[in-house]
């Protein structure tokens, strides 16, 4: 597994243009990533209005207008865009590099319910925290176990599922009649 | 800082440890959760510490991160596939289980804030006929959930008696033929109330809960009778007529009544009055609800209405004021809203509250019929229609069946807005895994069943609710009564609010 480093304040390389009315900033998609600068521009909507321009896979232009321009000046605008973006960067690659894991204790969540996988054991259910501290060995066997539980689950993506597989559009009158045929 | 709040300007962070988790800036110090319900509350160093990957194995806080889930290399994935079962028992039971229904929209009193959209008692063309009823209690009973809670409302359904009754019975002799766990609440204003009408709820298990804003002055200001008229003593006198009739009998003990306030501009004078009658009534909870602008309180929320902001400092005064009996011993009442959203937190378990879901109740955890068979995502949803614009209209039990309503383009539309994982502010909110989002009440004030959450009422209300209850959780003083509440676990089946505290008897 890599290990992802960031600063929070490395957001915006381009200094942001402010004049008394608006904050322009230019920002570069590959740095910033397009799902961090659209989170950031929706946290802001409850304070000023915001338009993004320019190209997707170059340079994004966000502008930025106080609804209330009184309450809250161009340049507090912009830095406040800035710290949520930065926080936006590790939000989301938090959740990138999770989402095969979410993924697989969603569906681990699904057979439980379904009672296709038992439910942990009460002794099984509190986990000891570990003391004592993890061999090279050990570490990458744990790797080598997520990469695991990530194929796994991509190959259960991979599969076609049933379009009803709980029987939610079944009314109590079918489901009886299926018991009783069967 | 946006509302969702920001790491520290500067802030080192390393990825690759972390577990999925949403993090919050309290003021000195951060909340964590996670999608399995967990969450820590860590000082502002050691959340520091942890985003920085600087958390050895020998740290005290390891084992903490490490057994909640917060560790990406050292998950128990059993254990959190079985976290989430539990803390989201509402989505392994298909098909909606409360279903409320309008009797008559008529109604004696005219509240403030009203929407359920009523009309004058004249008006009994608004009233369900025994054929709809009929209809509605089989449509009910097509739905695949095998426990069915039905929930009478109005306009004030005691002005129908005729047709609850008919219900009652009939949907009784369903329950029993089609081996059927079946509740029944009701819910009135007590005025029409009559000892005929008590024995037979009683005779029929019916769970009976009404409105009780507080003292008189205020009551009676919010809800007033059409024409005129203090309608808060008949309240009263029937509650505690309710209260001894169930304490002279233990078979009664789970259908003492229960009573729901809701919050109006004139209420933030009374806090601890409003508490002082449920203690003085003995009730066992005041549930402390703030108004939404929808149907005809959208009309009037400029008189009766106030900024979220105003009512989470209302709520966090009077929970305050309840901690505080309880502290002293003057009083063991709960606050309702505290103790769900405890059961979600502290227990991780789902108590059944159809508000606050992911995808929320409509249609998947209720349905709402209206007087003429007309069939609804929710009760906010009728209200909606009642004001002419039929969107969530998603059938009629005369000619819909169960098929149609849950694979209806609203019923999708509905569900998929109120997945918070599709929201791009709750999914990464730190309240996700206790949270939900209400389309109804969306598209009646942003015009969008998605709503736009930074600039929502009723976003800002619950985040601000949550860190109430997160502020108590972290101080010692009000834990322990949080704990003395869970503990008395009063918070089982009470779908939508509406249902008294306890296990009512089922009837098969």
């Amino acid at each position: 597994m890599k290990s992802k480093k960031k600063t929070a304040k490395k957001a915006a390389a381009v200094p942001p243009k402010i004049s008394s009315t608006e904050a322009v900033l230019t920002l570069d998609v590959k740095t910033e990533g397009l799902e961090p600068i659209f989170g950031a521009a929706y946290l802001m909507m409850d304070k000023a209005f915001v338009s993004l321009t320019g190209d997707r896979a170059g340079k994004v232009g966000v502008v930025l207008r106080a609804k209330d321009p009184k309450a809250v000046k161009p340049k507090a605008l912009a830095a406040e865009f800035l710290l949520d973006l930065a926080s936006q960067k590790v939000r989301w690659a938090v959740s990138r590099n999770n989402q095969p894991i979410r993924e697989f204790v969603a569906e681990q969540a699904v057979l439980i319910a379904n009672g296709t996988v038992p439910a942990p054991s009460a002794s099984q259910a509190a986990p000891e925290p570990a003391a004592e501290q993890l061999t090279d060995e050990q570490r990458s066997e744990i790797e080598r176990l997520i990469s695991e539980v990530e194929a796994e689950i991509k190959t259960m993506n991979d599969k076609k599922v049933a379009a009803d597989p709980k029987g939610i559009k079944a009314s109590w009158e079918a489901k009886q009649e299926q018991g009783n045929q069967a | 800082m946006s509302r969702l709040t920001a790491l520290a300007k500067g802030a080192a962070v390393e990825t690759g440890h972390l577990a999925a988790f949403n993090f919050r800036d309290m003021g000195g110090w951060h909340l964590l959760t996670n999608d399995w319900g967990q969450f820590l509350m860590l000082s502002t160093g050691d959340f520091e510490r942890f985003m920085a990957g600087k958390v050895a194995e020998t740290d005290p806080l390891y084992p903490e991160l490490e057994s909640r889930g917060f560790l990406k290399a050292r998950l128990d994935f059993p254990q959190l596939a079985a976290n989430t079962v539990k803390k989201s028992a509402f989505q392994w039971f298909p098909g909606p289980s409360l279903h409320m229904i309008v009797v008559t929209l008529r109604c004696n009193q005219k509240c403030q804030y009203c929407h359920s959209s009523v009309v004058d008692p004249s008006r009994t063309d608004t009233d369900m006929d025994v054929e709809t009823a009929r209809k509605t209690v089989d449509f009910i009973f097509s739905t695949p959930n095998p426990t069915i809670c039905i929930e009478f409302q109005g306009g004030e359904p005691l002005l129908n008696w005729p047709v609850v009754k008919f219900i009652t019975e009939y949907a009784q002799a369903k329950a029993k033929a089609g081996n059927r766990k079946l509740l029944m609440a009701l819910v009135c204003n007590f005025t029409l109330m009559t000892e005929d009408k008590l024995d037979f709820l009683f005779d029929h298990h019916v769970s009976i809960c009404t409105s009780l804003d507080g003292p008189a002055e205020l009551h009676n200001k919010n809800r007033p009778f059409l024409g005129g008229g203090e309608a808060q003593p008949k309240v009263v006198h029937w509650l505690e007529k309710i209260q001894a009739r169930c304490s002279a009998d233990p078979k009664k003990k789970y259908y003492l009544p229960g009573a729901l306030m809701t919050t109006t501009r004139f209420s933030f004078d009374y806090g601890p009055q409003i508490v002082d009658l449920y203690v003085k009534l003995g009730l066992e909870q005041v549930f402390l609800r703030p108004l939404s602008p929808i149907g005809y309180a959208k009309r009037v929320w400029k008189d009766v209405g106030y900024a979220p902001e105003e009512f989470v400092a209302f709520y966090e005064k009077t929970l305050d004021y309840i901690i505080d009996l309880n502290v002293s011993g003057k009083s063991d009442i709960m606050e309702r809203m505290a103790l769900i959203l405890l059961t979600k937190i502290v227990k991780g378990e789902d108590p059944g509250f159809m508000d606050l879901r992911s995808p929320a109740g409509a249609v998947l955890g209720c349905l709402a019929y209206n007087y003429n068979g007309e069939i609804f995502a929710s009760d906010e949803a009728r209200m909606v229609d009642h004001q002419g614009d039929p969107i969530f209209r998603l059938g009629d039990v005369a000619k819909s069946d169960w098929t149609s309503v849950i694979d209806h383009p609203t019923t999708r539309a509905c569900v998929t807005a109120s997945t918070l994982d599709n929201q791009p502010m709750c999914q990464q909110c730190a309240y996700k895994p206790y949270c939900g989002v209400e389309p109804v009440f969306h598209y009646e004030t942003q015009k969008s069943v998605f709503g736009q959450m930074p600039t929502s009422g009723w976003c800002v209300s619950h985040m601000g609710v949550f860190d109430v209850i997160f502020r108590k959780l972290r101080d010692p003083r009000s834990r322990k009564v949080m704990d003395k509440w869970l503990e008395r676990d009063q918070c089982r089946w009470q779908e939508s609010g509406n249902v008294p505290a306890g296990e009512p008897e089922v009837v098969r």
